[in-house]
């Protein structure tokens, strides 16, 4: 009797514990996330995600390597980027956001694309994409873009080199652009689309002017491919890749500005460098007060500071300009001037130079540089103008004609391209002189007083982030910043 | 004749008198009192009071009571004997509670089990429990950070678990209780963090009234917890509440204190120079000025054209000065009894603190209800409680601040330039101390920022348990429990806006404007908690005996929060959701989990001196992968008390030898929602600021930065331990050691992966961490009379940890990091060792080794990739000491912690190094000196040439850049050596004659003198922080130290109890 009682209640307690074990697991769908998304929501994410490290760190990268703006002496925030001691451990978002943020998602929108037939969100993610990987690679020098954005098959994606990287990037935008009739016949994204509001068409043509702007990058060996694109010329002759949604509320504006003049305690960090400043004062530029604020102790004035020379003491925050920014900024990826300096730049190096062609490519593209503010080129232009082209030059000169004014039109937009320009081309020169110097030319960068690399270096990339070179075997031993890449001059 | 007489007299001998509780004088009933070598024996009544008939033979009497030493006295030719019994610590520790709530005799165990008693554990009037045993048991490092209402940190046998989750279970009679840690990381959530507006309001294990706990068992091994499964991998802290006496009067307890509290470290600061950088400027947050000179200056900004003056010397003690002298208030009273079959206790508590921070914006406040009762009908038997704590807490923030909610207090002090007395800043109203012409543009008045931005919290919790027992037959029971916990807390933070006037002192010079914030932030937590148990215990022979249990549990955790919060105010010191142009950004988090698991448990025991313990559990968790989800575990544990076992061993030296062995295995589950991916809002954080979606009024879905994993295992625990426990000289001497030796496998963390791999973590089981240690406690009676006694009683721990392996082929895990520190776990060290970026040395030659230094500035020049370990977070061992005398009425008691090895993070120590205001800036009296021992980089003369090195002779000349963050070499410099020593209590009470008590109606009286952590002692380079302080939580990532935290604080005061 008293045996059955204690099986019975063993029996009981034991069975009461283990019936309900089989559903205990469903309560483990978060009920916070989904565990999906809709193209229509993963578009505008992998657009924003690439906006925000472009046009934000990159920009900031590139404003002070191309000499836009250079650090305050009284405050710290970037001497680091403007002494180009950039070390594998630093700005390693630029890697992860890219990766793991903008293009993953970008892939997942061209995986459910192609799945459904979406067309048109296959060529705005797949045109989208190639753009990321032709800014990290060119940053970076070699990317994988191969066996990357794939955890289910590999940890540790190889790096494919530079050249290799680019003839990959320039199959995907064919690709895109062969599916250019199937998209157009489908609804459009609308407003989901960030850069062109669901145009397809001008996806084409960005699509087209990045292969410009890539094949560039070999001149010699893609002259006919290049020729071919410029002939066609369905390229962004009009219309801007860029990002311009956003307004002047907290976590809704410019990248830089939301971090560079909303969030760090001090927005005074960014001066006009002189190396800019002084160009455009030697030319009257009408674009200072677009680029600079005036100095606080006189609002007529603009003064800037020599590149990188932040331990000048004293000097008042009074005294010098501030670069001007705005939280509705659009964030660019490529601009119509952009494509019509590359036109220019083309038509000067190409194997029979055409004069003629150059001229109205260059001034076609200083005047959209001076329009985007408002402002007229005319002047500058016309024979005579300070800017007027110089189609008697030698090929070098004009070539450095059409890179300065280049260099002038990145400013508070493509300034990372400026850096990659520079790069590529060896303009604005390096000046051996400081700029107090009777034979400084302005526009000619010089070199930070504070640099930390060998003396006469400039950076020229980016070093492998930490965050790769921890976790992948495969990402290639660190190469000094100083270290030129095959397309470098 | 005579003789006859005598000896009929002598039979006829009776000797009354009365035992008494000798620290109180109150009657003790139910002592034993024995005729010394016969079987002649009474026991003592309701108010102490005996009467016994000693035979002839007898000359001694013994009085014998649990939890008091046992006392023999002479009789003599006394016919009255009047005792008072003194309370024996060793022997109460001899019942310990052990795992669901089962109490046990300590000898019958296998593993080790530290118990502390409530008179301990109160003496100093701790605000918690846990702090209370701070220093008085081995193997458990505790910490606190110290700010009122801040939470303990509670780490047994070592840190094992990367991401968090190292804190103990909390059982309090039997049933677990929540110990969620409040602060802005999971209260708040989004945006926030440690480093820019860290709050800590303190772990829900604070919550316990101290006056409560009878007693505390910290159960340390995996066979002891084994029981407990998943949730114990981190030890046990059994909490047993004190519960009325059935047939016992009413009885009431009041017990009070009164603490001043104090700040007891503040950093040392220079006193050779002056505001300026490196120039003297009036602007300047720093003091890289010129040498003070005691010459009347004009400093910060013009008003009206005119400034402020004062004379360029160093202010004393101008840290120290800004702090106020707070408090510490705790009133506690207990109403107890029993009748026939049921008894009762009720409690009530409060707790009020003002910080050390100026005004009361550091406060905290805590009200206790509880009651407690026990039915008892016989076969039936029942024991409930219900607690109900209300607590309310205002914190001001640690870390650097954020652009919109402003500045923090620390932050602030700090910069301020040794010359500049703080207390100038007090007046707020006074025009010069108003953010447009404070004196610095690079900083704010830190008044102002602890009057406006700061936060508090309110928490309303209610826990409680119900449990009914039915003996089914003789040596069996059934019990039926349930338990749950239900807290409702509610968070407001805010910000103040600052708007700089055009053209003002502080516009100019560079400040931007403060858009000021405002959040709100609810969490609601929920823990249900149900076991059905089936007991028994026989005799299965006078020999053996034989007890079991099994049973099942099922466990449910809920939580849920909502955050929202404006930037941006619009009408200044309008705190509200409604104030604000923008867009307030809401945030929501449901989070639930369920466990439930059959356990058995088997006890053997023979001859009272040998016995075994086996425990096995299977548990179900709904975090892991279903079909993945069921794991078993088992723990077994055996005593053998050799000083029974062979009564031969037993000698007037030695009384009492045990060996102990146990080995045990624990599962643990996920956290939930690992299991699968999923697709969060887009949210894009810039480094600072971010973006989120919507933008344009698009919204955005991104692809989750961590992969789920189908295929994930429980994280699993292996552990055995070794121990002895002896005891000499009548037990005036003790030792107990313990050595265990633990491996955590296969934990569950979010693995990082290159993010290359479109991810940036990804669920995975990994490593395996090793700790291995050594526990000791010993404890001697070095004096012992009738009136006087000394006791002494030191525990040493040692914890070795070992990161045995990670995952693949990585070599490194990280933890977190601050600015550029890693803190990681790396395979061969420590769990937890700091990362610095590691100096350029010269590689081969001989110069081989020597520091590569920038040829223009003299600096150390820091390789791009290499890194260099730094030290670890690990102290090489931490003993407590604890001293009590008593002298009658009198007592006096002291406990001491040291702590030795191991190093931390100090952000106070950059930040001051940055604006010159520690002594380290001094070096070489601010004059250009050369790096030791370091060489110039001469490059090679053509590419690929060779390079050579020539002993380096260019002087560092920017001191105020070479000290601070801007150069990345200095890092090694903010990692300073843990080591300390705390005075941590001392206790001097007097319990007042019973002869005077009683005629107030009292049956007890004590008065004592208190103080808390009244003295550290750090090593010469910390002269900055208390080296427990952290404004990083109670986990493992608080151990990597503090960014501006909040000061610690000192106590002293007075308490009382009484008893009526």
């Amino acid at each position: 009797m008293k045996r059955n009682k204690f099986l019975a209640s063993l029996l009981l307690v034991l069975f009461s514990f283990t019936a309900c074990e089989e559903d205990i697991t469903e309560i483990n769908d978060s009920p916070n996330n989904l565990p999906a998304a809709d193209n229509k929501l993963l578009l505008p994410s992998g657009i924003m995600w690439s906006a925000a490290k472009i046009g934000g760190d990159l920009e900031l990268f590139g404003s002070l390597w191309s000499q836009h703006y250079t650090q305050n002496n009284n405050s710290s925030q970037y001497r680091s980027l403007d002494q180009y001691n950039v070390t594998a451990a630093d700005y390693n978002a630029i890697w992860t956001n890219l990766w793991a943020g903008g293009l993953k998602d970008l892939k997942v929108v061209q995986q459910q694309a192609t799945a459904t037939e979406q067309w048109q969100y296959y060529v705005a993610a797949e045109v989208m994409s190639a753009f990321n990987y032709h800014v990290l690679n060119d940053f970076y020098g070699a990317i994988p873009i191969q066996e990357g954005l794939s955890l289910e098959t590999t940890e540790t994606p190889t790096f494919v080199e530079n050249k290799e990287a680019n003839a990959i990037i320039i199959g995907m935008l064919d690709d895109a652009i062969s599916k250019q009739a199937q998209a157009t016949t489908l609804p459009s994204i609308g407003a989901a689309d960030y850069v062109f509001q669901g145009n397809i068409a001008n996806w084409v043509k960005f699509a087209k002017s990045l292969k410009l702007k890539i094949l560039m990058r070999d001149l010699a060996a893609n002259q006919a491919a290049i020729q071919a694109l410029i002939t066609e010329n369905d390229l962004l002759n009009t219309v801007d890749a860029k990002v311009a949604v956003f307004t002047d509320a907290e976590n809704k504006s410019n990248p830089l500005y939301e971090q560079n003049n909303r969030k760090l305690n001090t927005s005074i960090n960014l001066r006009a460098s002189n190396t800019l400043l002084k160009y455009l004062q030697a030319n009257n530029d009408p674009r200072i007060p677009v680029f600079f604020e005036p100095t606080a102790a006189n609002a007529s004035v603009y003064s800037g500071l020599d590149q990188g020379n932040f331990l000048i003491n004293p000097l008042p925050n009074t005294a010098t300009s501030g670069a001007r920014l705005s939280a509705t900024d659009p964030v660019y990826f490529m601009s119509a001037a952009e494509v019509s300096f590359l036109k220019a730049e083309f038509y000067v190096r190409k194997t029979s130079p055409d004069m003629m062609a150059a001229k109205t490519n260059y001034d076609d593209a200083v005047t959209k540089a001076f329009t985007r503010w408002g402002l007229s080129a005319t002047p500058f232009l016309a024979a005579g103008g300070k800017y007027a082209f110089n189609a008697t030059g030698t090929q070098e000169q004009m070539l450095e004609q059409i890179i300065m004014q280049k260099w002038v039109a990145a400013v508070r937009s493509q300034a990372w391209d400026a850096f990659l320009d520079q790069n590529r081309t060896g303009y604005p020169r390096v000046s051996s002189v400081p700029t107090t110097d009777a034979a400084y030319v302005p526009g000619q960068y010089t070199i930070s007083p504070n640099s930390v690399l060998a003396a006469g270096q400039l950076p020229r990339r980016l070093p492998y982030p930490k965050i790769s070179r921890d976790y992948n075997a495969n990402t290639p031993a660190p190469e000094a910043i100083t270290t030129k890449m095959w397309w470098h001059k | 004749m005579s003789a006859l007489l005598q000896e009929a007299m002598a039979q006829n001998r009776t000797v009354t008198g009365r035992v008494t509780d000798a620290t109180n004088n109150e009657g003790l009933p139910g002592v034993t009192v024995l005729v010394k070598g016969t079987q002649v024996g009474t026991a003592t009544d309701a108010t102490g009071n005996y009467s016994i008939n000693v035979p002839e033979t007898g000359t001694t009497l013994v009085f014998s009571f649990v939890g008091y030493t046992t006392t023999e006295r002479v009789i003599g030719n006394a016919t009255t004997i009047n005792i008072g019994l003194a309370t024996d610590a060793k022997q109460l520790g001899e019942v310990v509670v052990t795992a669901l709530g089962i109490a046990r005799e300590e000898k019958t165990l296998g593993y080790a089990a530290s118990s502390v008693n409530s008179e301990e554990l109160t003496q100093a009037k701790p605000t918690n429990v846990m702090s209370g045993i701070q220093g008085k048991v081995a193997g458990v490092n505790i910490s606190s950070s110290g700010a009122p209402g801040a939470s303990t940190k509670v780490i047994i046998r070592g840190v094992s678990s990367f991401t968090g989750g190292n804190n103990p279970l909390y059982v309090v009679d039997g049933v677990p209780i929540n110990n969620i840690n409040y602060n802005n990381a999971n209260i708040t959530g989004g945006g926030l963090n440690q480093s820019s507006r860290a709050v800590d309001f303190g772990n829900q294990a604070n919550d316990i009234n101290p006056e409560d706990v009878e007693s505390v068992t910290i159960l340390k091994g995996a066979s002891a917890t084994a029981l407990y499964g998943s949730r114990a991998a981190h030890g046990v802290v059994m909490i047993t509440t004190k519960r009325g006496k059935l047939n016992d009067r009413i009885r009431v307890t009041y017990s009070g204190s009164y603490t001043a509290s104090k700040v007891l470290r503040v950093p040392q600061t220079q006193n050779v120079f002056g505001q300026g950088w490196p120039d003297f400027d009036r602007l300047e947050n720093g003091s890289w000025g010129p040498k003070l000179d005691g010459v009347e200056r004009e400093w910060g900004a013009e008003v009206n054209g005119e400034a402020r003056s004062k004379p360029f010397s160093y202010v004393e003690n101008n840290l120290r000065n800004f702090f106020e002298t707070g408090y510490d208030v705790q009133n506690s009273v207990t109403v107890s009894g029993g009748g026939q079959n049921n008894s009762f206790a009720f409690s009530y508590a409060n707790t009020t603190q003002d910080g050390s921070i100026p005004t009361n914006v550091d406060k905290f406040s805590r009200n206790n209800f509880s009651f407690r009762g026990n039915s008892n009908y016989g076969k039936f038997t029942s024991d409930y409680n219900i607690s109900y704590i209300r607590r309310d807490v205002s914190a001001i923030f640690a870390g650097q601040g954020t652009a919109s909610g402003g500045a923090t207090t620390m932050q602030e002090i700090i910069q301020i330039p040794v010359d500049i007395p703080i207390s100038q800043f007090k007046d707020l109203n006074n025009p010069y101390n108003q953010p447009d012409n404070y004196f610095t543009a690079y900083a704010e008045n830190p008044y102002s920022a602890l009057a406006n931005n700061n936060t508090a919290l309110q928490d309303d919790r209610v826990f409680g348990k119900l449990e009914l027992g039915y003996e089914l037959f003789k040596g069996t029971k059934a019990i039926a429990r349930a338990g749950g916990d239900f807290a409702n807390a509610f968070v407001s933070d805010q910000g103040a806006s600052i708007i700089y006037s055009p053209g003002s002192y502080g516009k100019v010079g560079g400040q931007t404007d403060v858009p000021g914030q405002y959040g709100e932030f609810t969490r609601r937590d929920q823990q249900l908690d149900m076991s059905l148990l089936l007991q028994s215990n026989y005799n299965v022979t006078p020999d053996i005996t034989l007890g079991g249990i099994v049973g099942g549990n099922y466990n449910s955790r809920k939580y849920n929060t909502v955050s929202t919060y404006v930037t941006g105010l619009n009408v200044p010191g309008w705190y509200s959701l409604q104030n604000t142009s923008g867009v307030p950004v809401s945030e929501s988090i449901r989070n639930e989990r369920a466990l439930m698991a059959a356990f058995g448990n088997l006890d053997f025991g023979f001859k009272d001196y040998w016995f075994l313990n086996l425990s096995l559990r299977n548990d179900w968790s709904s975090t892991l992968p279903k079909g993945n989800n069921s794991y078993f575990y088992w723990g077994a544990n055996t005593a053998l008390v050799l000083s029974d076992m062979f009564p031969s061993f037993q000698t007037e030296k030695l009384s009492f030898l045990k060996v102990r062995a146990a080995w045990g295995k624990t599962g643990n589950d996920a956290a939930p929602y690992l299991v699968n991916s999923t697709f969060p809002a887009t949210q894009i954080s810039l480094g600072f600021g971010n973006v989120y979606l919507p933008v344009g009024g698009v919204a955005g879905q991104t692809q989750s930065n961590n992969q789920g994993n189908q295929n994930l295992r429980p994280e699993i625990t292996r552990e055995w331990e070794l121990g002895l426990d002896t005891r000499w000289f009548n037990s005036r001497v003790g030792l107990d050691v313990s050595y265990y030796n633990r491996q955590t496998k296969d934990q569950i963390v979010s693995a990082s992966v290159a993010p290359e791999t479109g991810y940036q973590t990804q669920t995975r089981n990994i490593g395996n961490i090793a700790n291995r240690g050594i526990e000791a406690r010993l404890s001697l009676i070095p004096v012992k009379t009738d009136n006087f006694q000394w006791e002494f009683a030191t525990n040493f721990t040692r914890n070795k940890s070992e990161v045995l392996s990670l995952y693949g082929d990585a070599k490194e895990f990280l933890l977190t990091n601050v600015y550029s520190v890693d803190y990681v776990a790396e395979v061969g060290k420590p769990l937890g060792t700091f990362k610095v970026p590691a100096f350029r040395t010269v590689p081969s030659g001989p110069m081989a080794g020597k520091i590569i230094v920038n040829s223009t500035t003299g600096v150390e020049q820091v390789d791009p990739v290499l890194r260099e370990s730094v030290g670890t977070v690990n102290p090489d061992f931490i003993m407590g000491f604890t001293n009590g005398f008593t002298f009658k009425g009198l007592s006096l008691n002291a406990t001491v912690d040291w702590r030795k090895g191991g190093q931390f993070y100090s952000y106070t120590k950059q930040l001051n190094n940055f604006v010159g205001n520690s002594t380290e800036t001094t070096y070489n009296y601010r004059q250009p000196f050369v790096v030791e021992n370091s060489v110039k980089e001469i490059p090679a003369a053509t590419p690929g040439g060779e390079v050579t090195y020539v002993e380096n002779d260019v002087p560092v000349t920017t001191l105020y850049n070479y000290w601070s963050t801007a150069t990345p070499a200095r890092f090694h410099n903010f990692i300073l050596d843990r080591d300390y020593v705390k005075l941590r209590e001392v206790v001097l009470s007097y319990n007042l004659p019973i002869s005077l008590v009683s005629r107030v109606k009292m049956s007890g009286a004590t008065i004592s003198l208190i103080g808390r952590n009244l003295l550290l002692f750090t090593p010469a380079t910390n002269n900055f922080v208390d080296p427990e302080a952290t404004n990083y939580g109670n986990d493992i990532t608080s151990e990597l130290g503090e960014f501006a935290a909040l000061p610690s604080m000192r106590n002293y005061g007075v308490s009382l109890r009484v008893t009526f």
